[in-house]
């Protein structure tokens, strides 16, 4: 779920954010940031909301970056190394039994794989669906 | 909340059981209950040499991750590597099955400067907590 202040902000549009049904753009009479956020609408976001589960037990954290695994062979997109996102929210999981963690990626990034920058060591990270956990599926 | 009265600590919430020249090191009673429930530690490599004040390791939590700092001088000669399968006992016993690692002291000992007595130790958890 995002959470203001980490996933949501006045920098983050609601498709980013995955909320994008919440906007009714054809109500009727106007309201603040309409014409933005129907461009935004017809373009399609330049980032979007993942879940990335950790190979490591090492946590990311708020603000930690996503930088890009692909491998030397990708012909297009972002390339090794590169920085693709940013890390909103983490922490252990114990129901996932890894560490957790919700990021905005780069759109043409977004199939990861992904390595997360944590503390100058890099860990790897593989895009889960959001939610992480959903007990009537599991269980 | 215990401090034993036999060890030395640091302002950083570690503390330091010095015996010939072999110190051992953990963190206090105070930190591993303000940390929670700790998930993971990173303790430094046997055969590291180390320096007073310098950080050494991390200690992560559910809620945060904070630095372990070598509270002497010298050189690393055994982690406890039950804490890699159980982290918990460092909240479960932070001054016994929980302790972090061992260094052979090549300077120092319990002079180094910055180690403090259970007392003054007492003073600073308090005044901090």
């Amino acid at each position: 779920m995002p959470l203001y202040g980490s996933e949501l902000g006045p920098d983050i549009t609601p498709y980013e954010a995955g909320l994008g049904r919440v906007v009714r753009l054809d109500k009727p009479g106007d309201f603040v940031g309409r014409a933005a956020l129907a461009e935004r609408a017809a373009t399609g976001p330049r980032r979007t909301l993942v879940g990335l589960l950790v190979a490591s037990r090492r946590v990311p954290r708020h603000g930690y970056l996503v930088v890009s695994g692909a491998g030397p062979g990708a012909s297009t997109g972002p390339r090794a190394g590169d920085v693709v996102g940013v890390v909103t929210s983490g922490g252990p999981s114990p129901s996932m039994g890894t560490p957790i963690a919700m990021a905005y990626v780069a759109t043409d990034a977004v199939a990861g794989p992904f390595l997360i920058d944590i503390r100058g060591r890099e860990e790897p990270a593989s895009v889960t669906e959001l939610p992480f956990y959903d007990r009537r599926k599991r269980r | 909340m215990s401090i034993p009265a036999e060890l030395r600590y640091t302002a950083e919430h570690e503390w330091v059981a010095i015996a010939g020249e072999t110190a051992t090191i953990g963190i206090t009673d105070y930190a591993a209950q303000a940390l929670g429930d700790v998930v993971y530690v990173s303790l430094p490599t046997v055969g590291t040499t180390v320096t007073a004040g310098d950080p050494c390791g991390e200690v992560e939590s559910y809620k945060s991750v904070s630095e372990l700092y070598c509270p002497v001088d010298g050189e690393v000669t055994e982690v406890n590597e039950e804490l890699d399968d159980d982290p918990g006992l460092i909240n479960a016993e932070p001054y016994g099955l929980g302790w972090m690692f061992r260094v052979r002291l090549t300077s120092g000992g319990a002079d180094t400067p910055g180690l403090l007595s259970p007392t003054e130790y007492e003073e600073l958890s308090k005044s901090t907590g």
